[in-house]
């Protein structure tokens, strides 16, 4: 029957390398729209997914992770003299400016961190080291945000919010939701960077005690005057929820990838039906000759699997090629493998759904209809 | 069937090497490879700073308000020890030293009219009195002579001449003290008088002239109050005690003429001689020693008076010409301010004026520095105070001035703890954190080509310093930018990409992890203590992109 699939396919290339292109470019559309929902989400979250510690603190009526609050200077003492708390660390994000050569100035985020301490270090650094970002004015950026950067790399010298900065290392793969390049930097230099006060702070990491039991200590936390405090997985969450819901960002991706599968639905359904009425007569031979039912159907959805397996390679290469074209802009697209193959399904799936319309219409033919004439 | 297989086949080995080149291939650089090499690598602290020399900058002005006549030396320019780098204009000051030179010739002139006049007055004076004393010791000898052996008929005759020609003396000694009193008692003089009043009337003159241009107006209103001091004496003329002393003299002349007299009228009745009592004799001894002591004591007081006059006219005169000298001596030092002179072989670091400039007073004109020795003096993080403790570091200097090239220096000083200061105006520098002070000498460079560079430092200049902490020749190193690192289960893991060169195929295979235990590291390279060996191929990480 596969056979018989595969001939009817070749039969008529024409009418299948459309349909395979239709197929291809609505998967594409949806492996896109997944890639960049998954990439938002991920960089919605990205520092708080790789920074160690048990919970977070932040001021209150806190709402995006990468617009904080200032704390109150007493915080922090405050947090660390909490029962069940062995250290607290303090985070800064600040945006400023990175002048290039041609006096132009490109906005950047900067995540600062207690370099001391390491809690809140770059996690994936392409070269250099990030106990040197202890120095005076040293910055790391990333590997996705060079470009942008007048190619800046390990060792330039440059002005970020008209401080003298130079770089210490280069990260890889590290981005802002909003797509500004994200840099690292010490405490001290964080806030020289952004003209802040000397004690600003604006999220306190914390590290439970061996044995503390983390409810306790969140309620303890929460206590504080006009602070919030959460676990890693709900300050993800959250940051994650602004972006993602809040600003309608994930509706309309979700969207947009979910009109991408009606469309293949669509284009593989029209084309697997057309094809299916012209050979009825055959179908109804098959059926006339003692073929089942079931294996009728297999050749047409064996055709809708002949058709989305190159579908998906042909998408997964859209996707490649937007994935290099967008993601120099900072426009992070990100499918792991397990997605890949949970997208290749689903596009099998999709073409396998278009085909049930005609499977109906083979399976309602009567055998003997083929030989009325 | 068979092709309906290979086309099935073609499909899935193009899905699996496109799903293994989208999430598995490393992806290699297009560089080629550079092998790890042994070398030296210095850890350092890293500091900025500026070029000064070894003094502060010292800021030259004049103390006075005027106009600026020369101003020599230009801006980066050197000047020596003692040169006179700027003038002011002088004439007031110079008319008024030749005025006070003036001022001062007249008092000299009348302090040795006064001691002239005082010593001869006072000589003649002197002599008079030591010739009455010497008179009076003769006399008193005569008489113990008399009074020892009695005298014989010529004796008397010759005692009788001696009364008369002692009568004479005492006229003539009484005539004298009468004409000295007369002559004290007609001071002053018209022509002492007027003299006095000139010096006054030229004294008011000055003052007024002081008044009007505003300078040197406590000295004439001294000169005006010494012309007024001076003319109230002459015209008070001599002194009581003069006058008193005048008078006495004149009365001991006249009792001394009494005494002759009397002497004469008994001598003139001759009588016979008695013998003398011994009590006489010793009265006349006495009277001897007593007339002696007088004549010794007249005669160093004539001998005092020739060595030195000392009369309160004398003493007033001399302090007339001494505060001359001494407002001479002022306005020279005065004048002395209308020039600058540098204080020190230095280093003209900025000049603030042009000649032809009205100033004012103790504005800056020009600003130096001593710039033997340059130095440099820049802040490092507090982090790295405990490794700059450590004696004799040496540093090296970098500045966009001089391009690549780079000077060395020692560490002569570990100065302030504190906040940022020196580049404070800088907002391009770093903000917040403590650093440490660190002055250090720049040494002349051996290289001949390096010597400009060294002759074109300035103070001022902003370098960048690196103090070499730890140096370790021939370890194992690469490039920082070949070493990558992830954080695994909160631990950093660094690692490079090794490629390993493939000779059968003439080519390199493709790079994979190596993970290196890294140690020291300097501004370009780390040491790697393991993980790697000499000359074991590497290459650039390249970006994953996830």
């Amino acid at each position: 029957m596969i056979g018989l699939a595969f001939q009817i396919i070749l039969h008529q290339p024409i009418r299948f390398a459309a349909a395979l292109i239709g197929v291809s470019v609505a998967a594409g559309l949806a492996f896109i729209q997944l890639g960049l929902y998954m990439g938002f989400k991920e960089n919605a979250s990205i520092i708080v997914d790789h920074t160690d510690g048990d919970l977070w603190v932040c001021a209150q009526h806190h709402e995006n992770f990468d617009f904080p609050k200032q704390l109150p200077t007493r915080t922090l003492d405050i947090v660390r003299s909490t029962r069940g708390v062995k250290a607290a660390h303090p985070m800064l994000i600040v945006f400023s400016h990175w002048k290039l050569e041609n006096g132009e100035e490109k906005t950047v985020q900067i995540v600062g961190y207690d370099a001391e301490r390491g809690i809140g270090r770059p996690w994936r650094l392409l070269c250099g080291f990030a106990k040197d970002l202890s120095e005076p004015g040293a910055v790391t950026l990333d590997s996705t945000s060079q470009r942008k950067l007048d190619n800046a790399d390990l060792g330039t010298t440059m002005e970020v919010g008209q401080v003298q900065a130079h770089v210490v290392g280069v990260t890889d793969g590290i981005r802002s939701f909003q797509g500004n390049p994200m840099l690292f930097a010490s405490l001290d230099n964080a806030r020289s960077f952004g003209h802040l006060p000397t004690d600003a702070i604006h999220y306190i990491i914390v590290e439970l005690e061996p044995g503390a039991n983390s409810s306790d200590v969140l309620g303890s936390l929460r206590s504080i005057d006009y602070t919030e405090a959460y676990t890693c997985d709900e300050f993800s969450k959250k940051a994650q929820d602004y972006w993602l819901n809040s600003t309608g960002a994930g509706p309309a991706l979700g969207m947009a990838a979910l009109m991408g599968l009606i469309v293949g639905v669509v284009v593989a359904g029209q084309v697997l039906y057309t094809s299916t009425l012209e050979h009825l007569k055959e179908y109804g031979t098959l059926k006339a000759m003692g073929a089942s039912n079931f294996q009728v159907a297999g050749v047409i959805m064996a055709q809708a699997v002949a058709g989305a397996v190159p579908a998906h390679i042909i998408a997964g290469g859209f996707l490649w090629i937007a994935a290099q074209k967008i993601g120099g802009a900072g426009i992070h697209l990100s499918i792991s493998f397990n997605q890949y193959c949970a997208a290749v399904l689903l596009t099998i799936g999709v073409c396998v759904a278009a085909s049930m319309l005609s499977v109906w219409k083979v399976m309602s033919v009567e055998p003997a209809e083929v030989f009325k004439g | 069937m068979l092709k309906a297989l290979i086309v099935i086949l073609s499909i899935a080995l193009a899905a699996g090497a496109g799903v293994y080149y989208f999430f598995w291939l490393p992806v290699d650089s297009s560089e080629l490879p550079i092998p790890a090499q042994l070398k030296t690598i210095r850890r350092s602290a890293h500091g900025a700073g500026v070029i000064e020399g070894n003094s502060t900058i010292t800021h030259l002005k004049f103390p006075f308000a005027g106009i600026v006549t020369t101003l020599e030396p230009k801006e980066n320019g050197t000047v020596q020890l003692g040169d006179v780098v700027a003038t002011m204009d002088s004439t007031e000051v110079d008319d008024r030293i030749a005025l006070e030179e003036i001022a001062l010739k007249e008092a000299k002139a009348k302090r040795d009219g006064v001691a002239a006049r005082k010593k001869a007055d006072l000589a003649e004076k002197k002599e008079a009195e030591l010739k009455r004393a010497r008179a009076e010791t003769l006399d008193a000898e005569t008489r113990l002579l008399k009074l020892k052996a009695p005298a014989s008929a010529a004796e008397w005759q010759q005692r009788q001449e001696d009364a008369r020609l002692a009568v004479e003396r005492a006229q003539r000694a009484l005539t004298l003290a009468e004409a000295e009193q007369k002559q004290l008692l007609a001071h002053p003089t018209p022509h002492e008088l007027g003299a006095a009043d000139a010096r006054l009337a030229v004294a008011k003159i000055r003052g007024e002239e002081a008044k009007r241009s505003g300078q040197g107006s406590d000295a004439a209103a001294a000169e005006l109050r010494f012309a007024l001091a001076d003319y109230d004496k002459i015209k008070q003329g001599a002194s009581a005690e003069d006058r008193e002393v005048a008078a006495a003299r004149t009365a001991q002349a006249r009792t001394e003429l009494d005494r002759a007299e009397s002497e004469k009228r008994r001598l003139d009745k001759p009588q016979p001689p008695t013998p003398v009592p011994p009590v006489e004799i010793e009265m006349a001894q006495k009277a001897l020693a007593e007339a002696q002591a007088r004549e010794d004591k007249k005669h160093e007081e004539l001998d005092l008076l020739r060595h030195d006059a000392e009369a309160a006219e004398l003493k007033t005169s001399d302090a007339a010409v001494e505060r001359c000298e001494q407002t001479l001596k002022s306005l020279k030092r005065m004048k002395l301010g209308y020039e600058l002179h540098a204080p020190f072989k230095g280093l003209v670091v900025k000049r603030l004026v042009e000649p032809d400039t009205l100033l004012m007073p103790y504005e800056d004109v020009l600003w130096i520095v001593a710039f033997n020795h340059k130095r440099v003096r820049a802040e490092f993080d507090i982090e790295k105070l405990q490794a700059l403790i450590k004696p004799d570091l040496k540093a090296i200097i970098k500045s966009r001035a001089f391009g690549k090239e780079e000077l060395t220096a020692r560490v002569v000083e570990m100065s302030k703890i504190g906040p940022r200061k020196l580049l404070q105006d800088d907002p391009s520098q770093p903000k917040g954190g403590e650093v440490v002070e660190v002055i250090m000498e720049i040494d002349k460079p051996t290289d001949p080509a390096m010597l400009p560079i060294f002759e074109l430092l300035r103070p001022g200049l902003r370098v960048e310093a690196d103090i070499v902490l730890e140096s370790r020749a021939n370890v194992l190193s690469v490039p920082k930018s070949y070493v990558s690192s992830d954080i695994v289960n909160g631990v950093d893991i660094s690692y490079v990409m090794k490629v390993d060169a493939n000779a059968k195929k003439q080519k390199y295979d493709s790079a994979h992890k190596q993970d290196v235990k890294c140690g020291m590291r300097d501004e370009y390279y780390v040491e790697i203590e393991e993980g790697l060996n000499v000359d074991d191929l590497i290459v650039k990480p390249k970006s994953q992109g996830k």
